[in-house]
């Protein structure tokens, strides 16, 4: 699954820590999912899009 | 929002690591000292493996990124160390009086004293692998499942190797009391191997 978690914190200027501590996981974990080695659960992928302000499947998609 | 902090009180991973394997190795030396003199093999092997841990140990603090703990580890290595501290303690005792004891009900009690701060680790470990992150608790799990597989695997081979009558003569206690140190050494060793299929490029 591709996403844009990356860009759209770059966006707001924060680094991996800071989006971590803001939904309350690791850093690591939003390292995997940035790099696309791990697919967030739903109920976390929702946090992400509510944090951006978005909707979740203009972060998330399935790719190719 | 600024990074972590690096002052001298600020938990972060590395020194926890760092201070962990320092204590085992200073806690080893005492352990292989005492026992060498005394002729306690059990002390011995306590002092053979809190080395070898403490050196593992400071080998993963080497190589871990500084960063601060969450408060779910805080709050396990609250819960993880007086159960640690407690579990070495008891089974010194254990260790140093059970063979003393006259009566049966008293040597068995001082046998499984130590089983108390154990029960303590297990509710650390379930309650912290609960309330992680969902990527932290998947790595754990597989760590765990490969743990539980390669020990299990390895105590059935041992267990097949005397049929071949290749003149092994293994107590059953003996190798009963390696499993759970077992387990949990392969859970470290698994645990970073795992956690690596889940990292890119920093």
């Amino acid at each position: 699954m591709n996403n844009h978690v990356r860009e759209l914190r770059g966006d707001q200027g924060w680094s991996q820590a800071d989006l971590a501590e803001r939904l309350d996981v690791s850093r690591q974990t939003v390292n995997a999912i940035e790099t696309g080695k791990y697919d967030p659960s739903l109920p976390l992928a929702f946090k992400i899009a509510a944090l951006f302000g978005r909707p979740i499947e203009s972060i998330f998609d399935p790719g190719a | 929002m600024s990074e972590p902090s690096k002052s001298p009180l600020k938990l972060t991973n590395r020194r926890i690591l760092t201070a962990m394997g320092g204590m085992a190795v200073l806690g080893a030396l005492p352990c292989l000292l005492v026992g060498g003199l005394t002729h306690r093999g059990w002390l011995v092997t306590a002092g053979i493996v809190a080395a070898v841990t403490g050196v593992a140990w400071l080998l993963c603090a080497r190589f871990a990124r500084e960063e601060a703990l969450r408060p779910v580890h805080r709050r396990y290595l609250r819960e993880f160390l007086p159960a640690m501290v407690g579990y070495l303690v008891l089974i010194m005792v254990s260790g140093t009086l059970v063979s003393r004891m006259e009566s049966v009900v008293g040597r068995m009690a001082l046998a499984v004293l130590p089983l108390l701060p154990i029960v303590l680790l297990i509710r650390a470990m379930v309650r912290v692998l609960r309330d992680q992150d969902e990527l932290e608790r998947r790595i754990d799990l597989e760590a765990i499942a490969i743990a539980a597989m390669s020990t299990a695997f390895g105590f059935f081979s041992f267990g097949l190797l005397p049929l071949a009558d290749i003149g092994w003569h293994v107590r059953g206690d003996a190798v009963a009391i390696w499993v759970m140190p077992c387990l949990f050494a392969i859970f470290g060793i698994a645990k970073p191997l795992v956690a690596r299929r889940y990292r890119d490029h920093e």
